[in-house]
């Protein structure tokens, strides 16, 4: 076994040892978009995706935004917690001689088995609800975007401690897609496209509303993920290594 | 002696929360910005769907509520969580559970308190008009200490911060989205969030200077409700009941 392998293993039994913990990232997903798909209602209303403009009714509206939203925040906080809670440990392996390249790409691949968990178990629950338009792609941005943030939870769980870092993994998906990239929302500022939410967010909203794929925002979301691994792999390296 | 013990016990948990610089920092610059970040983000909705207010004041009224809240319920949360094991010894030791659980209480209420005043100021800094400032901030302590309550509850069900702060994350999404009307949801589900009524009795505040006419009893039935929740998931947690 490579040593990537070994860390990954160590990390997914580490990740297997707490069921409750695998438990809550299919569950809080699933239950919450299951809940707001009883509770918010079929009255009709217009929703604004960039290459249409929908009549729908609210919950094929918001529900596959919602879907997104928690699979994203459960992918934030399981990266903000990850990093937290392996930086001392991946410190003592680095000075034992593990590369620091091989213990981040473990942590990044177990992060996005939980960012997938959590993605399909809020999806399942969606197409109960409302089926997206394109539901591979639906899933597929959804996971980017949850990668994302979990790997913007890793940084964050770097310069933050754990208290501030849920206050923040909480509050930036939650104005990313609740307010600033809802389908409900005429006119987003043009600097919220800073948000990560305005590309594959944007992209998994496109595909629950329409039949077209948005591949530019899949695209510049990739793109994003990305960048956002490129900073979380420097700032955990320095983190492990100092 | 019972005095005393309230006094040590309130000042342990108080010093574990101030500890931490970086909690001092997020009750500074955080609910600024969330109640900021609210208005700009609610100003791209229309403002048809808010009826008086315009939907950037309606969101930065909404980011106070939120921001003092979860603030408060985080803290809370990890308060309790952190001194679960400590509180148990103390427990076990004679320090009486009741005493242990009013001084986290008196400490909640504190830094709901702190919490509140940075996110007032924030709201009036951000140019909304508050009508009756003493009004607005009891209902924002209101709020918090809802929250820190709610914090409490999940951090004895849930003694983890990972699984915890899930739980109640979660919790308060569902509370933000629902008992802020961003959703227009028609059902009775809404009144059963935590913040639904102090968000009706923070918009009176807000807009009116009064709170005559608003669902004060409700709102006061609801802290009294999470009080003795707290207190016996807490009685739990330290594993000794309410044996005085």
């Amino acid at each position: 076994m490579t040593r990537t392998g070994t860390a990954l293993a160590a990390t997914v039994k580490q990740f297997a040892r707490t069921p409750v913990l695998v438990a809550l990232l299919v569950v809080l997903p699933a239950y919450f978009v299951g809940l707001l798909g009883v509770v918010v209602p079929d009255s009709p209303v217009v929703a604004s995706v960039p290459s249409a403009t929908v009549e729908t009714t609210l919950g094929a509206a918001v529900l596959p935004m919602l879907a997104t939203l928690a699979a994203v925040m459960v992918a934030g906080i399981a990266g903000l917690f990850l990093t937290v809670n392996t930086l001392d440990a991946d410190g003592w392996l680095a000075l034992a001689g593990l590369p620091s390249r091989s213990l981040f790409a473990a942590r990044a691949a177990a992060l996005s088995a939980a960012a997938a968990v959590a993605s399909l178990a809020s999806t399942a629950v969606l197409v109960v609800h409302v089926a997206p338009d394109q539901v591979v792609l639906f899933v597929a941005s959804t996971l980017v975007l949850g990668v994302t943030y979990g790997l913007v939870g890793a940084v964050v769980g770097v310069v933050l401690d754990t208290l501030v870092g849920v206050y923040v993994m909480l509050f930036a998906p939650a104005v990313d897609l609740f307010l600033f990239h809802s389908p409900l929302a005429a006119d987003p500022p043009s600097w919220s496209a800073v948000f990560p939410g305005r590309w594959a967010g944007v992209a998994a909203i496109d595909a629950a509303l329409t039949a077209d794929p948005n591949w530019g925002a899949f695209a510049v979301g990739l793109a994003y993920l990305g960048g956002a691994a490129v900073v979380a792999a420097v700032a955990v390296r320095r983190a492990v290594t100092v | 002696m019972r005095a005393r013990s309230a006094a040590v016990g309130a000042s342990a948990h108080a010093k574990s929360v101030l500890r931490k610089p970086a909690t001092l920092a997020m009750l500074a610059v955080l609910p600024p910005f969330v109640v900021v970040l609210y208005g700009a983000a609610m100003a791209s909705f229309p403002d048809v769907a808010f009826l008086s207010a315009s939907a950037e004041s309606y969101g930065r009224m909404g980011g106070a509520l939120f921001a003092t809240a979860f603030l408060s319920g985080l803290v809370g949360l990890f308060g309790t969580v952190s001194a679960e094991r400590a509180d148990r010894y103390l427990s076990f030791a004679g320090f009486p559970a009741v005493v242990l659980f009013a001084t986290r209480v008196v400490v909640s209420v504190g830094v709901a308190g702190l919490a509140a005043v940075v996110s007032l100021v924030a709201l009036v800094g951000a140019g909304t008009g508050v009508a009756s400032l003493p009004l607005a901030y009891a209902v924002l302590v209101l709020a918090g200490v809802l929250y820190s309550l709610l914090g409490v509850v999940v951090g004895a069900l849930v003694p983890r911060e990972l699984e915890g702060s899930l739980v109640l994350v979660f919790l308060a999404d569902f509370d933000s989205f629902l008992s802020g009307g961003v959703l227009d949801v028609n059902t009775d589900f809404v009144e059963f969030l935590p913040l639904h009524y102090p968000h009706a009795l923070f918009t009176s505040a807000v807009r009116r200077g009064t709170l005559a006419g608003e669902p004060l009893v409700p709102a006061v039935a609801y802290l009294a409700v999470f009080v003795v929740a707290a207190g016996v998931a807490y009685a739990a947690a330290t594993g000794r009941g309410w044996s005085l």
